[in-house]
């Protein structure tokens, strides 16, 4: 899952990605002004915004309207000092998925994220199921067959894209964008890398394959039945 | 004490107007209408007395001009009524048979020729009797008035005829008018008003000059009863009539005043309803306000307007105020929290720990501003009044904020430059002085170019004699003698013309993110402004594009 910041406090931005990173697996970019982060905000395919109101040269809601217009239906977090009822009635109106105030706590932040992409891909619990894989997105716990495991964050980053699109062949580029930040370094082959290691964990079973390689056009997590 | 109604107040001014005029008008038109009625009254005595007088000058039977003196008077001789006629020259009788209820009384007499200008009461000239009626009349009235009252016939030359009641003599007005007033002069008359057994009659006496050598004296009246009755009827309807216009106008001020208070009325309907959260909304719209009524709403909605943009700005203070404290609390409780979620190495709890305490000591700067505009905004003069000398305390501050720039990897100097050698004193509060200078500085240091010098003049302005008798009298007190000032000067680009405005506002920046990376939280001008207020001071800024940004602070100094 990749996620956007643009927050014009440094520190703030900064201690919000680590967190996300840390704790969530997520892919963070951060963008510390309006201009920036519409132009970030509009050319990758971002799982998250989590966006400030008042920025430096284009604010917030201005960002918002614009991804609006644009059709983007990427989901957008308000984070915003701006606190009246008033303001948030008016940013959830113009398109925000959620709203929270500043000072606000760090557990709910990571909470409302994971709802809120749960939602970008239709589930209402945040367990993943796939075949005997079952994914905790909150605990980042994987249990198969009983057997609890917790994998690094790049396979896991992987895994739970995958299952969060069971039945859908997902393409190396999907796959690139939404696990890699902006300045992180990928290549391609990483990606086999990681699904030969997450088949070796999961997908033994040559006659119960999980994982599809469709040629051509990317990987897809399946149960058979 | 209870105001006046102001319904009251016009009414009883109307009344008394009123009043007023009307006595007057009615005094007046009361005058004039007894006037024209004694006129009247007048006119007929005098035109009756010419046609006796014709009469008696007509050589003609005596009886004859007796009843034609009967005819113009209005005695209607229904039986010889005849005056003159033997003793019973006194008929009242004759007087009560008369159709008319008050007919003319009259007393017709002779005085020799050589009294005609004086008085009535000179001697009686009895032996007199040329008179044609006394002639071929046996019995002279004369006589036998003489006869019962000579003192009341003293006056009586010789008695043509009377038609009046003379038993009472002295109690007759006839004879009260000859003895009390001086008779009229011959070929004139006069008229008097009198009251003949309680009716009012005008009389007159007309003395002429009777074949040569007698005055011939008229004594006629008429009653004045109508006139009076209609007189009276005349008053009373004036005051009828002015008691219906004094009802009518006060009628009329009470509509009008309500009318009048009317728009005032509804204006005060509608202020009543604004409170502090309708303030932004027009409440005046379409109030059916005359034109004289426009001042009154323009104020009232012009003050509205004052009073609601005192209080955005007030609002507008709160939040960011608000605001400017929300984001350090957000960012050390981010930190703090951050690093609390799992274990980690010391060096990541140190840079947590010198992070939160750096964002607690800007919300420590930014209370701190805070509350020094609060104390400022108190108006109250600075604390301490120290006698500062300016030089020191500038050299002061520019080795202090030196440091600063250096620390800061600013390449820019500071300079302070003095016109006058001769060190100059001021009097205020030391430290914030410092704040006021070190404020402009730090912009000053924080948008200026980092490479240019930024200069600090001192110029000592010394008024003139004249100039300061013309600031005395103007002005006491407020205007000081000398004024020292102070001018910071950066290279820095043109501030823009709609920002230069708001520059002292509250929490101004230019950049409505109030972005951290310039420091500051928009205090900065707003404390120096203030603190040069309280220290009768002024400060101003001019920027253009070529010349950089100029702050000046003028000072009172000492002499």
């Amino acid at each position: 899952m990749r996620v956007l910041i643009i927050e014009d406090e440094q520190r703030l931005a900064r201690n919000i990605s680590k967190v996300l990173k840390e704790e969530m697996s997520f892919a963070v970019d951060i963008s510390h002004d309006g201009l920036d982060g519409r132009h970030m905000a509009m050319t990758n395919p971002y799982d998250l915004i989590i966006l400030d109101l008042m920025l430096p040269k284009v604010s917030g809601l201005e960002i918002l309207q614009h991804l609006r217009q644009k059709n983007n239906e990427v989901a957008v977090l308000v984070l915003s000092a701006r606190d009246t009822q008033k303001d948030k009635i008016k940013g959830l109106r113009m398109g925000c998925d959620d709203y929270m105030t500043k000072p606000f706590d760090m557990d709910e932040l990571l909470a409302r994220c994971n709802a809120l992409i749960r939602r970008c891909y239709n589930r209402v619990i945040p367990l993943l199921k796939v075949g005997p894989i079952t994914i905790d997105t909150t605990s980042h716990i994987v249990t198969c067959k009983g057997k609890q495991e917790i994998l690094p964050a790049m396979e896991y980053r992987l895994l739970e894209y995958l299952a969060m699109r069971t039945g859908q062949i997902v393409s190396k580029t999907d796959i690139i964008e939404h696990l890699y930040d902006f300045y992180e370094e990928n290549f391609s082959n990483v990606i086999e890398v990681y699904i030969s290691s997450l088949r070796k964990r999961f997908d033994n079973n040559p006659k119960h394959k999980l994982i599809h390689t469709i040629r051509g056009q990317g990987y897809m997590l399946k149960d058979k039945s | 004490m209870k105001p006046w109604s102001l319904k009251k107040k016009l009414s009883i001014l109307y009344c008394l107007v009123l009043l007023v005029s009307l006595i007057t008008l009615s005094a007046v038109a009361y005058n004039n209408m007894e006037q024209s009625l004694l006129r009247n009254i007048d006119r007929t005595l005098k035109a009756t007395a010419e046609a006796i007088e014709a009469a008696l000058n007509t050589p003609i039977n005596p009886t004859i001009a007796q009843k034609q003196i009967e005819a113009l008077t209005g005695n209607t001789p229904t039986n010889s009524t005849l005056t003159n006629n033997t003793n019973a020259n006194l008929k009242p009788k004759s007087i009560r048979h008369h159709k008319k209820k008050h007919p003319v009384k009259y007393r017709i007499w002779l005085e020799p020729v050589q009294q005609q200008t004086a008085q009535p009461n000179i001697q009686p000239t009895q032996t007199e009797t040329k008179v044609q009626i006394s002639e071929q009349q046996k019995p002279s009235i004369t006589k036998d008035l003489s006869h019962t009252k000579p003192a009341a016939i003293t006056f009586t030359n010789q008695l043509l005829a009377t038609n009046i009641k003379e038993t009472k003599e002295y109690q007759n007005p006839f004879l009260k008018i000859i003895t009390n007033t001086t008779a009229p002069p011959p070929g004139t008359e006069n008229y008097y008003n009198i009251t003949i057994n309680g009716y009012p009659y005008r009389t007159m006496w007309l003395r002429k000059p009777y074949k040569g050598q007698k005055i011939l004296n008229i004594l006629m009246a008429r009653s004045s009863k109508y006139s009076y009755h209609e007189m009276a009827e005349y008053l009373r309807l004036l005051l009828i009539m002015g008691a219906i216009i004094m009802l009518g106008g006060i009628l009329v001020t009470f509509l009008m005043t309500s009318l009048l208070l009317k728009p005032i009325r509804l204006t005060a309907k509608r202020l009543q309803q604004i409170t502090h959260q309708n303030l932004d909304q027009e409440h005046l719209e379409g109030l059916p306000a005359c034109q004289e009524m426009q001042p009154f709403v323009t104020a009232v909605r012009n003050m509205l307007t004052r009073l609601d943009n005192a209080m955005q700005q007030q609002k507008q203070f709160i939040a960011d105020a608000s605001h400017e404290l929300r984001t350090p609390l957000t960012i050390v409780k981010s930190t703090l929290q951050t690093i609390n979620r799992k274990q980690r190495s010391v060096a990541e709890y140190q840079q947590a720990i010198n992070e939160s305490l750096e964002d607690l000591a800007r919300m420590e700067q930014l209370t701190e501003n805070l509350l020094s505009l609060a104390r400022l905004d108190e108006n109250k003069n600075p604390h301490k009044n120290q006698q500062l000398q300016l030089n020191k305390l500038l050299k002061e501050i520019v080795k202090l904020y030196t440091q600063k720039a250096k620390s800061l990897g600013k390449k820019s100097t500071i300079i302070l430059q003095q016109k006058q050698t001769e060190p100059v004193h001021i009097t205020g509060d030391e430290t914030k002085l410092k704040q006021l200078f070190g404020n402009i500085i730090d912009n000053a240091l924080k948008y200026g170019p980092t490479d240019k010098p930024i200069q600090i003049t001192i110029n000592k302005i010394i008024n003139t004699n004249t100039d300061t008798n013309i600031n005395a009298t103007k002005n006491k007190n407020t205007t000081p003698n000398n004024l020292v000032e102070i001018c910071i000067h950066d290279e820095g680009g043109q501030i823009p013309p709609q920002a230069l405005k708001h520059l002292f506002d509250r929490f101004y920046r230019e950049d409505a993110s109030r972005c951290r990376k310039t420091g500051g939280s928009g205090l900065g001008l707003s404390i120096a402004r203030e603190i040069a207020r309280v220290h009768n001071g002024t400060i101003t800024i001019t920027s253009e594009k070529t010349n950089g940004t100029n702050v000046c602070v003028t000072l009172p100094a000492n002499p």
